[in-house]
């Protein structure tokens, strides 16, 4: 009895040692096996896309927003097949999901991953560049990345990072605040003024706990730094431990007067949304400037909502698509990042009506007849002009800030009842 | 066939799950994984650093001792209800939320006992409170209320089905019919028969229930605190947090809790199984 248990034992460890791929990466290799073995950079785009034709390309994103999962659903995905012969498939998951999941794969060592392309920025960027998960540069290689805006610092850095083509730019938003203007006359323009603002107003501002609301700290954080400037460059602890502290004495002082008496906060923004349009907050907030306008549009907000940012300033930031290094179908994943950042799919997202996310392309570059379609997208109702917001962005700080702002604001704010 | 079982036991569902506890003993030591650098203590020392962890641990049993007891409890009071009245069988929308999984009764939690939920609302239109906004916060709360209210409710279905079966037994029928005709009245039947008949039969289970509860994650995850959130919370937490350098924290702390319930079941538990089995 005893033979025949440590005999099934060792079955078992010498399966799961000897095999570090899953049958199903095996079966997805049958189309893009030499994928892996070429250096599709340096083929011709027409190669690229006879070897994308028939490859399914498993994109992992963020399905949070109706509007973003129908862009995808009812528009990239068909086109992506109809243009390339690529079979799009994209399933639920973003940050912190994707470097786990890799992360796992990579002590496994599984040969394909089951993520061939991703929807990153900043912080994710920054962890998979350190474990050597992302495929590149392969940006240069796409046909449409000549209209992409590379100047652009906002875009061409990720959270202080270069992306030196590891990842590509496919959209890019500032942080703002969405008032009701029903109620709120002049926002405040600054922390002074916030702080003014929440005394005479208890219990109508507040900051959710996610990725949004950190972008709001980050923000304040270069606030009490006086320069938008202030947090360029890499982490600096001695700067962040006393601009931090600045900041959770700041928070501290008025959370009496947040939402609830800042005994609890807003898990993420979308109960803030729920909040704010029954009334019982007078603020919400939106990392990107443009979804003001599509969310009074499907009524989620009230029409007296309005969006702004701080004239001290607020974040604005880039997000990219980044292939997986990986993956079994490279090719195909670059077919749909070409298509992704091609005029006319930057076009289509930027309208409100669809999904109201800026634009990484250089106007300059578009072809006139795309210039004129760009200047012809509906003016905004609810938020002012990106040109406008841009004056008071703040470029994005390193990563470090991020993971240190969540939780040190957990326990010098929210645990410090 | 009872060799088999024992191995396909072993296979398919000890070796899993002592592997998995080995894993992240062996990362949380710094011995695997991501930029291990060899053997090292920091990462469990981090757990204790602060005191997250016992306040963790704490709420943790807390909240599943007293979602376990006060369900138990209610599950009673519906037994006594049944029993004074002599039914024994209970409506079937009663049995309701034993159909639905956590994360949906957490989302049902979520709409009805939240700021702007269903109760609020509701309350603030027939004129109890002036506004949605003077209702008390349940949902996120320090102390987890919402979060309680939802391992209560999804405990008391669970705990009433069981209870009803065990009062259904040939042998619980025929030691209260005795009863009876010896002249115990209906309490003395219920409080000195009845009730700890059904407890001793149900004892364990109603600990593997415990055990469960103390492993919940979407209740918590969507209805509990930013502050006081309990062990599973915390740990998937550190996993997937921003910081690569706190996953070992994180496979530390899972391979603590994993051997603290192990422990638990093998303290507790098996005495129980062992008395049970006499």
């Amino acid at each position: 009895m005893k033979n025949i248990l440590f005999a099934l034992l060792f079955v078992i460890f010498a399966t799961s040692c000897g095999s570090d791929a899953s049958s199903d990466a095996a079966s997805r290799s049958l189309s893009g096996a030499a994928d892996a073995s070429v250096d599709l950079t340096a083929l011709p785009w027409d190669s690229v896309l006879t070897r994308a034709k028939g490859q399914t390309v498993q994109l992992m994103m963020w399905q949070g927003d109706p509007l973003i999962n129908d862009y995808m659903s009812d528009y990239v995905t068909p086109m992506v097949k109809e243009q390339y012969g690529v079979n799009l498939e994209i399933s639920s998951g973003q940050g912190s999901q994707i470097v786990s999941t890799l992360l796992a794969e990579q002590q496994a060592q599984v040969s394909e991953s089951d993520i061939d392309l991703m929807w990153i920025n900043g912080e994710t960027f920054f962890q998979l560049r350190e474990m050597d998960a992302l495929y590149g540069p392969f940006v240069s290689a796409l046909p449409n990345s000549r209209y992409l805006d590379l100047d652009n610092p906002f875009i061409n850095t990720d959270f202080q990072q270069p992306t030196e083509g590891y990842e590509c730019p496919w959209g890019n938003v500032q942080l703002c605040l969405i008032y009701n203007s029903d109620h709120v006359a002049q926002p405040p323009q600054n922390l002074a003024e916030l702080q003014e603002w929440v005394r005479t107003h208890p219990g109508k501002f507040t900051i959710p706990t996610d990725f949004t609301g950190m972008t709001l700290l980050k923000s304040m954080l270069a606030n009490l730094a006086g320069d938008p400037h202030s947090l360029d460059g890499e982490f600096d602890e001695a700067r962040y431990e006393q601009l931090s502290k600045e900041l959770w004495e700041y928070l501290n002082r008025n959370k009496q007067y947040f939402w609830r008496e800042g005994r609890t906060f807003p898990a993420s923004v979308a109960p803030m949304h729920q909040l704010f349009s029954n009334g019982e907050l007078w603020f919400t907030m939106s990392n990107n400037d443009g979804e003001v306008e599509n969310k009074v549009i499907n009524g989620t907000l009230p029409e007296s909502s309005r969006a702004y940012t701080f004239e001290s300033g607020t974040i604005q930031n880039s997000h990219y698509m980044g292939i997986t290094e990986h993956s079994a179908a490279k090719a195909g994943a670059m077919a749909v990042v070409n298509f992704l950042i091609s005029p006319e799919a930057q076009l289509r997202k930027a309208d409100p009506k669809v999904w109201g996310d800026g634009t990484v392309l250089d106007r300059s570059k578009l072809p006139a007849e795309m210039q004129a379609k760009v200047d012809s997208l509906d003016q905004r109702t609810y938020a002012p002009p990106r040109e406008v917001l841009e004056q008071n962005a703040i470029q994005e700080p390193a990563p470090e800030y991020m993971i240190r702002l969540y939780e040190d604001f957990r326990t010098y704010v929210i645990e410090a009842q | 066939m009872r060799k088999v079982a024992l191995i396909l036991f072993i296979l398919l569902i000890a070796l899993p799950a002592w592997l998995g506890i080995g894993y992240a003993l062996l990362n949380g030591l710094g011995l695997v994984g991501f930029k291990s650098d060899g053997f090292t203590t920091d990462h469990f020392a981090a757990l204790f650093s602060t005191g997250r962890f016992a306040e963790s641990f704490g709420y943790t049993l807390l909240l599943a001792s007293g979602a376990t007891l006060t369900a138990a409890a209610l599950a009673f009071m519906v037994l006594r209800v049944l029993f004074t009245q002599r039914r024994s069988v209970l409506p079937s929308w009663f049995f309701l939320p034993l159909a639905m999984p956590p994360i949906v009764a957490a989302f049902f939690g979520f709409h009805f006992l939240s700021d702007t939920g269903l109760l609020s609302r509701t309350l603030a239109s027939i004129g109890v409170i002036n506004s949605a906004s003077d209702f008390p916060t349940l949902v996120s709360d320090p102390l987890g209320i919402a979060v309680f209210l939802t391992h209560t409710l999804l405990s008391f279905a669970f705990f009433t089905v069981l209870f009803l079966l065990s009062a259904s037994r040939r042998d619980v029928t025929v030691q209260l019919d005795a009863a009876r005709t010896l002249g115990a009245s209906a309490g003395e039947r219920f409080f000195k028969l009845f009730l700890p008949l059904v407890l001793r039969r149900n004892i364990t289970l109603i600990i593997v229930w415990f055990v469960f509860v103390l492993g919940t994650y979407e209740v918590p995850l969507l209805l509990g605190s930013q502050s006081l959130r309990p062990m599973s919370v915390e740990i998937i937490d550190k996993l997937r947090g921003y910081s690569l350098a706190r996953i070992p924290e994180g496979y530390a702390l899972s391979a603590l809790w994993a051997l603290f319930i192990a422990g638990f079941a093998l303290v507790i538990v098996q005495p129980l199984n062992r008395n049970y089995g006499r």
